[in-house]
């Protein structure tokens, strides 16, 4: 294994003040603290223009390893990050066939022979469970097949809903469980090697402790409450019925 | 009993206009009256995750584009179908696009469903869920991912039932016909 001293972080969430972008900013400190040079991408609601995409792979080039950072939306990555990937992936292959010759459809769905940087995830949802996020994890590592990245694990965090937009240290206990990961994950992502199963267990804890999740639902369905009643909101409205 | 197709099925302009007359075909057959919207020429825009169809315009997306149609059949139809390519063994980014705009359909309290957190579904109708994917080449770890996620959309939506069908292109025609046929007889939704 090699030491990674150049990293892309790419900030897959679509919203501006992002838990993702919260996220992406802690790890990209940690990082630094371990004496890596960060770059940061964020993909943005708009997506990526043609020539951004096409910078990408140059970028790309001078990395030791790229991190996708990304939210669950509809138990997957965001369209706009998808659709990142699936760029990424039309260049990565007109690039090989430009070099090999090789067949193009073939390129794409069994990869490029292992050329290109590592490649790690960062997944996480407002639901504690982790199959919630498998979906996720499992799209980028087929991406990073696809292109003939090294795929060396991602990382899965539950109940970041509490992170609302804010840097990590200022959101208390609710965010420890993705501190302390992510500090985890810095460590083995700076030596360009697999995230250990350790690191994993320790990112999939759930952040409510051992609150059964009966609990926490209730504890949370009471807060939403509160703000519906405080606002007189008819939160059960059907816009769609005939 | 209505069917409705969301498809990004002309991403593949050769095997996708195919299937997508199968689909057609066979759920015709089977007695659904067909809504089909393509999400590849549909207005659809980007979810922003602001949050509004939570608390702010419960149940309402602020986007004024095409989804708001779907919305309305979502929430009249006995069938819905995810019809794609299968790009890292999952939806089109097409596709993507309007599912990311799903949360309206929800109501924002947490419940939990087949033993995991899941958000109330906000009507009472809950569509069959199916599945049709479209691989270039045989990939089974990507047909496996695929079946997967529509295991997991199925159980996010609150659908009764799901299925799948990954058809590899080139694939005869019939033996998709098959496979969506037996999907929706197992259900025993014909009319």
């Amino acid at each position: 294994m090699c030491r990674v001293t150049n990293l892309l972080l790419i900030d897959g969430s679509p919203r501006a003040r992002s838990n993702t972008g919260s996220i992406v900013t802690y790890l990209a400190g940690r990082l630094k603290d371990l004496r890596a040079t960060v770059d940061v991408f964020h993909v943005t609601s708009r997506g990526p223009s043609d020539e951004e995409v096409c910078r990408l792979p140059a970028i790309i080039r001078n990395c030791d390893a790229v991190v996708l950072a990304t939210p669950v939306y509809f138990d997957g990555l965001p369209a706009v990050t998808h659709s990142l990937l699936e760029r990424v992936a039309a260049v990565s292959v007109a690039l090989s066939v430009e070099r090999s010759g090789t067949d193009c459809v073939g390129a794409a769905v069994v990869g490029t022979g292992g050329v290109g940087p590592v490649f790690y995830g960062v997944v996480h949802s407002g639901f504690v469970e982790a199959a919630q996020r498998r979906s996720a994890l499992w799209t980028l590592e087929l991406f990073a097949r696809a292109v003939g990245w090294s795929w060396q694990g991602g990382v899965s965090f539950g109940g970041t809903s509490p992170i609302d937009g804010r840097p990590l240290e200022e959101v208390g206990r609710l965010a420890t469980v993705v501190r302390e990961g992510l500090e985890l994950a810095a460590r083995e992502m700076i030596t360009g090697g697999p995230l250990s199963a350790a690191t994993l267990a320790a990112c999939g804890r759930s952040p409510f402790a051992f609150l059964p999740r009966s609990v926490v639902i209730r504890l949370i369905n009471a807060r939403t409450r509160s703000i519906v009643r405080r606002n007189r909101i008819d939160v059960t409205a059907l816009p769609y019925a005939d | 009993m209505n069917a409705l197709v969301l498809s990004a099925l002309g991403v593949d302009p050769v095997y996708g206009p195919e299937v997508a007359a199968v689909l057609e075909e066979t759920l015709s057959a089977r007695g659904y009256g067909i809504c089909v919207v393509d999400v590849l020429t549909a207005d659809v825009q980007a979810c922003r995750g602001c949050g509004s169809c939570g608390l702010k315009t419960p149940g309402r997306c602020v986007l004024d584009d095409d989804v708001q149609v779907v919305y309305r059949q979502m929430a009249q139809c006995d069938l819905l179908v995810f019809a794609t390519p299968i790009t890292f063994g999952s939806h089109r980014s097409e596709l993507k696009r309007v599912l990311d705009r799903f949360q309206p359909l929800m109501v924002p309290f947490y419940v939990l469903r087949d033993g995991e957190m899941n958000f109330r579904p906000r009507y009472s109708r809950r569509p069959f869920l199916l599945g049709v994917g479209i691989l270039p080449v045989s990939d089974p770890e990507q047909d496996e991912a695929y079946r997967f996620l529509i295991s997991r959309n199925a159980s996010n939506i609150g659908a009764p039932d799901w299925s799948v069908v990954v058809a590899v292109s080139g694939e005869s025609p019939d033996i998709v016909h098959q496979e969506i046929d037996s999907a929706v007889e197992a259900w025993g939704c014909a009319v």
